[in-house]
């Protein structure tokens, strides 16, 4: 008995000292990085006021809530909206739709600001670089209303320049714009003409911060062009890459409505329906914000998985990760 | 030597692929600089099918620039650009910082939770009723502070921060600079590149601001210049109005030429800035020379 | 009028320290209303949210605001807000409880307007509005319809009723053609081919079609006999509403319109076509016959007339008998209660009414005599440029103060006088015969949850049977998975109980 109560006092001490010692650790270490603290300070309040505190919005989506009546006082209805959302008959196509947008981005947007980027860096003469670089980045200050605009000056059936291009050449005319099977190549190709010259810059920017003498000591070493891309600047690069990667994965749920809701049409309902514009149908016109919120947290969480998951991927083949 | 002319064939198909790319770009933007100078009735005449006007016309700039608070929603949109830009470069930069340290406790929290904000959004109102907490509504503020920081650019940013060596701190540190000293004197010079991009960003984006505007601005002449832009160039098909708008409009409806010159009118500031800008992301840095 | 007594002056003069905190125009009458002593009154201040369509929206400093305040006693402060954004607008200042002395809500359908007025959250206006005659001159047809829960919380923003989007053809065309304007579709249709390949504007050229695109559900509803806004759903038949989607007569439309697609009588990419580009087809004097307002199909006319000047929208009367109704009402004004205290209620109504007044109508929609707008001896009015440049129009103060014009849609700015006259014409005949939308005012929980689910998925169909994608017997087999709809026959039900109920009053 009394050995017990002695053993059990010494491990009491052990944790007491074991915690003063732990919060004195972290007090000489906030002591020791006090301007690094400082440094952040400010950041962190933003995120702390203007993004932690609205964040009790995402609670609605388990309410029928009710502004007037506020969040304290509105119905809790548990999953549900939820159960509402995945009960609609048309709930995996949206989600089909969605997905499919999306991996067609992935697949054939991503890649090209870097592969741009990487074709603009090893133009040897600056002032075309530039100028090119200038040009390429302009599309992206179209609004979408005037690339639909363009998109439909281009293909439309009745009087489109590419369809009379057609005719003149002997074939038949081709209905770009009401035919299903070609509705998500063409966002694709809006996307990648809008934005991937504007991509290029965060990539250009962090081809910048390359040490160009590691090219010179390539170059003596007798690396061909291709072997300083592939041992040089590529992985220079790799860290931004994978950083966007997985941030662009965990919106994948995110299609951006302006584009797919200008672009829609009747003819091609089965291939264009998305979940923004599925909310904006339902939930937004009628002021159903818990639905429509309820739909977001679940594209939101969706995109949590995903990224939790490619994060930890990319951490065991040995990279810095997003977190 | 079979390399060097491999190397020189490659330099030159990529010389060839870039110039295609411009014009397939250039193409239809010429055609919306082209359509901005047209006479609205020619466009009606010709379905919008043309390259070069019959007439040149300053119809739709003359239209755009003859309300009273264009020039007060211009000076409001630069204003906010310059003042918004360059405090969320400041507070973003000095974040990122931080994150890429690893020595800074609760990095890993912090970052999760900035992830955390990124993928989930809590809708209009939460945000509007805080807005409105902070008696902010009507106030050139809530333009600028409820999106001071993007926590897209902070952990991209952070990356950027990531690849600066260690050592070049220590030393900094050996000889007494605390923190603030090292990320102003050594840190921000190496940076110029990321900052450069990521100030465009931020520069666009306040340039750009338009439904915080319409949201939490009440005066018309406290309105950006996307806000007054966008009231004159709504139509039934755009506007989310929809149906509303269609059946009872008692204006009329903007010509396709109005809304290129709008485009036109609100990107010329960006194109002015950015050559200033895009030298800082075109030459390397020579590390070794800061080592000295 | 309110006869004042010694005690009520007490009452009211109490109520009005209470609230001078908030505003400070506060008045202390000494003397009875209706003698013009308002000299000793301060302007009372009114705070006003609403929409705007022209331009860029009028400026406090207003000439026509001013004169409002003037002739009202009143200082208004507004604000304006796009008509693009107006539905997000409207909901956080809804949420946020920040709201202005009177607030302009779009839809009757807005669920937090609907719960905050079955509240207590607005005044019910009812037992006021008997003292201001100009907006007693409201139909009572539209008060009625935007009654909450029986009672008035809304005060409507009236607007005409005969001249709504409907379609319109090329009266110049059919004279070229010497042909007579269609009463029924066999007749539309055929003007619908001469126009594609007649020759209509007689160029010698083959380049005109006959629809613009805009409008399309307008010429289906004439099959149905549903008003609504293009593609009605709901027939009112012997008291009760009937859902005209499950009716065959939806096939025979629908077969009209493939044949219309597959004989290119309108352009290939309707479906695509925005309403816009629609407009421009008739702008452009390439399609002659378009969907709009009597009012809006005079931009087309005014359009075309630069390339031939002969060129001439005319409104149709009716096809197979029907042409719609418009609600009467472009959105309601509510008055919250917790901040605007009963007198102040009251000044609210006399502005309105003032508003709603010949000479505040007037005043609203064309400015001042002289400055903004000239007359001529016949009382037709013809803008001027200050009018353009001071914002003035029915799109910016015409969306504050309404009185009931039956000829409003009869005008737009830059009409001559015989087109005018003939719209008025036109006007008389369609009010014998227009069909209203019977739902408008009600209200079905499971539609506002479904609807639109389900309007989408029925446009969808009909389009792609339209175009010949899908056919005919696809709509059969969709109008039986309807019918088997629990949710779909609910809200058939909600709708005619809720029908019924507004009915009794």
């Amino acid at each position: 008995m009394h050995l017990s109560t002695a053993y059990q006092q010494k491990d009491v001490n052990t944790l007491i000292d074991y915690n003063t010692k732990k919060k004195k650790k972290i007090f000489t270490s906030i002591k020791q990085n006090i301007f690094l603290y400082l440094l952040v300070l400010p950041g962190v309040l933003y995120f702390l006021l203007f993004k932690i505190i609205p964040m009790w919005g995402v609670l609605i989506s388990f309410q029928n809530y009710s502004p007037y009546t506020g969040l304290m006082h509105s119905e809790w209805v548990g999953l549900q909206n939820f159960k509402e959302l995945f009960a609609n008959s048309d709930f995996v196509l949206i989600f089909r739709n969605t997905m499919a947008i999306s991996l067609l981005n992935l697949v054939f947007y991503f890649p090209v600001p870097i592969i741009l980027s990487l074709m603009l860096n090893e133009v040897t003469n600056r002032r075309f670089k530039n100028t090119i670089q200038s040009i390429v980045y302009l599309p992206h200050f179209l609004s979408w209303v005037i690339i639909t605009g363009l998109t439909f000056v281009l293909f439309s059936q009745s009087n489109g320049l590419i369809n009379n291009l057609l005719v003149s050449m002997g074939f038949e005319k081709y209905n770009f714009l009401t035919n299903p099977k070609v509705f998500w190549p063409i966002l694709t190709f809006q996307a990648i003409w809008k934005d991937a010259g504007w991509g290029t810059i965060i990539y250009l920017a962090a081809l910048s911060g390359i040490d160009v003498q590691q090219y010179e000591s390539a170059r003596m070493d007798g690396a061909s062009k291709i072997q300083q891309m592939w041992h040089i600047t590529l992985p220079g690069l790799r860290n931004v890459i994978i950083t966007l990667l997985i941030l662009r994965i965990g919106h994948i749920m995110d299609v951006g409505f302006e584009q797919v809701f200008l672009m829609q049409n009747s003819a091609v309902s089965q291939v264009s329906d998305v979940f923004e514009t599925y909310v904006y149908r339902v939930g937004v016109q009628n002021g159903r914000f818990s639905y429509s919120t309820a739909v977001g947290v679940f594209k939101s969480a969706i995109g949590l998985i995903l990224v939790i998951v490619t994060n930890n991927i990319a951490k065991k083949c040995g990279e810095e990760g997003v977190y | 030597m079979k390399n060097g002319k491999f190397e020189s064939a490659l330099g030159t198909i990529n010389i060839v692929l870039l110039c295609t790319i411009s014009l397939v770009t250039l193409i239809p933007l010429y055609y919306v600089l082209a359509l901005s100078f047209t006479d609205p009735t020619e466009y009606l005449v010709k379905g919008g099918q043309l390259l070069f006007p019959d007439k040149l016309s300053l119809a739709s700039y003359k239209y755009l620039l003859s309300t009273a608070t264009f020039k007060n929603a211009t000076f409001v949109s630069i204003g906010i650009s310059l003042i918004g830009t360059l405090v969320s470069l400041a507070v973003t930069s000095t974040l990122a910082y931080g994150l890429s340290r690893k020595r800074l406790l609760g990095r890993k929290i912090m970052l999760r939770i900035i992830l955390f904000t990124l993928l989930f959004n809590p809708g209009i109102i939460p945000n509007y009723i805080l807005v409105k907490d902070l008696h902010l509504i009507n106030n050139y503020a809530a333009l600028i502070l409820p999106v001071l920081t993007s926590g897209w650019y902070v952990i991209l940013m952070k990356s950027f921060f990531d690849n600066i060596p260690p050592e070049l701190e220590e030393a900094a540190m050996l000889e007494g600079c605390t923190d603030i000293t090292v990320f102003t004197k050594i840190v921000l010079p190496l940076s110029l590149a990321s900052i450069a991009a990521f100030g465009l960003f931020y520069a666009v984006s306040y340039w750009n601001s338009f439904f915080n505007a319409v949201l939490y601005i009440n005066d018309p002449k406290k309105w950006t210049l996307q806000v007054l832009l966008r009231n004159m160039i709504i139509d039934s098909s755009t506007s989310t109005a929809g149906g509303a708008v269609s059946m009872e409009s008692a204006e009329t409806p903007p010509a396709e030429t109005l809304k290129m010159a709008a485009v036109i009118l609100a990107t010329i500031p960006i194109l002015i800035v950015y050559p200033f800008l895009q030298k800082h992301f075109d030459k390397g840095v020579m590390l070794g020379s800061v080592k000295g | 009028m309110i006869t004042i007594t010694r005690k009520s002056i007490v009452l009211l003069t109490a109520s009005m320290v209470l609230v001078s905190g908030l505003f400070g125009g506060c008045s202390s009458k000494k003397a009875e209303p209706g003698k013009a002593d308002v000299k000793q009154e301060k302007p009372v201040e009114i705070s006003v949210f609403t929409e705007f369509n022209t331009a860029e929206p009028p400026t406090d400093d207003n000439p026509v605001l001013k004169e409002f305040e003037k002739k009202t006693n009143t200082k208004i402060k507004v604000n304006w807000t796009s008509a693009n954004n107006y539905k997000d607008k409207t909901n956080v200042i809804l949420a946020s409880g920040d709201m202005p002395d009177l607030m302009k809500v779009q839809d009757f359908s807005n669920s937090l307007m609907q719960e905050m007025a079955s509240k207590g959250a607005f005044w019910d206006l009812e037992p006021y509005l008997k003292d201001y005659k100009s907006l007693m001159e409201y139909p009572k047809e539209v008060y009625n319809k935007v009654k909450i829960g029986g009672k008035q919380y809304a005060l409507p923003s009236v607007r005409p009723t005969e001249g709504y989007s409907f379609v319109n053809i090329r009266r110049d065309w059919l004279n070229n053609l010497n042909m007579k304007m269609p009463t029924n579709m066999d007749e539309l249709y055929n003007v619908l081919y001469a126009f594609t390949y007649n020759d209509p504007d007689k160029n010698g050229k083959n380049d005109t079609i006959g629809h613009t695109s805009r409008g399309l559900w307008n010429m289906y509803d004439s099959f149905t006999g549903a008003a609504g806004t293009g593609a009605g759903r709901f027939k009112e038949v012997n008291g009760k509403l009937v859902n005209m989607e499950l009716d065959p007569v939806v096939n025979e439309a629908l077969t009209w319109l493939n044949k219309v697609y597959k004989n290119k009588l309108l352009p290939e990419d309707w479906a695509v076509m925005k309403d816009t580009q629609g407009e421009d087809l008739a702008k452009a004097g390439k399609a002659g016959v378009s969907g709009d307002t009597i009012e809006g199909i005079f931009r087309s006319t005014a359009e075309a007339r630069k390339i031939d000047p002969k060129a001439d929208f005319e409104p149709v009367v009716s096809l197979n008998g029907y042409v719609p109704k418009a609600s009467g009402f472009g959105g309601m004004y509510f008055i919250p209660k917790q901040s605007v205290k009963e007198d102040k209620v009251k000044k609210i109504l006399s502005l309105m009414d003032y508003g709603a007044s010949d000479e505040g109508f007037t005043l609203a929609c064309y400015g001042i005599k002289g400055v903004h707008y000239n007359e001529d001896s016949s009382g037709f009015k013809t803008t001027t440029d200050q009018a353009l440049k001071d914002s003035v129009s029915q799109s910016s103060f015409g969306k504050i103060f309404e009185r009931f014009d039956k000829y409003l849609w009869a005008y737009r700015t830059g009409m001559d006088k015989p087109t005018f006259d003939r719209n008025k014409k036109i006007i008389d005949e369609i009010a014998k015969v227009s069909v209203p939308d019977r739902t408008i005012g009600l209200i079905s929980q499971t539609d506002l949850k479904f609807g639109a689910d389900y309007e989408k998925k029925s446009k969808d169909l009909k389009t792609k049977i339209i175009m010949g994608i899908e056919p005919i017997s696809a709509w059969n087999k969709y109008v039986e998975t309807l019918k088997a709809d629990t949710n779909y026959m609910k809200i058939i039900e909600e709708y005619n109980a809720a029908f019924a109920e507004k009915n009794k009053k």
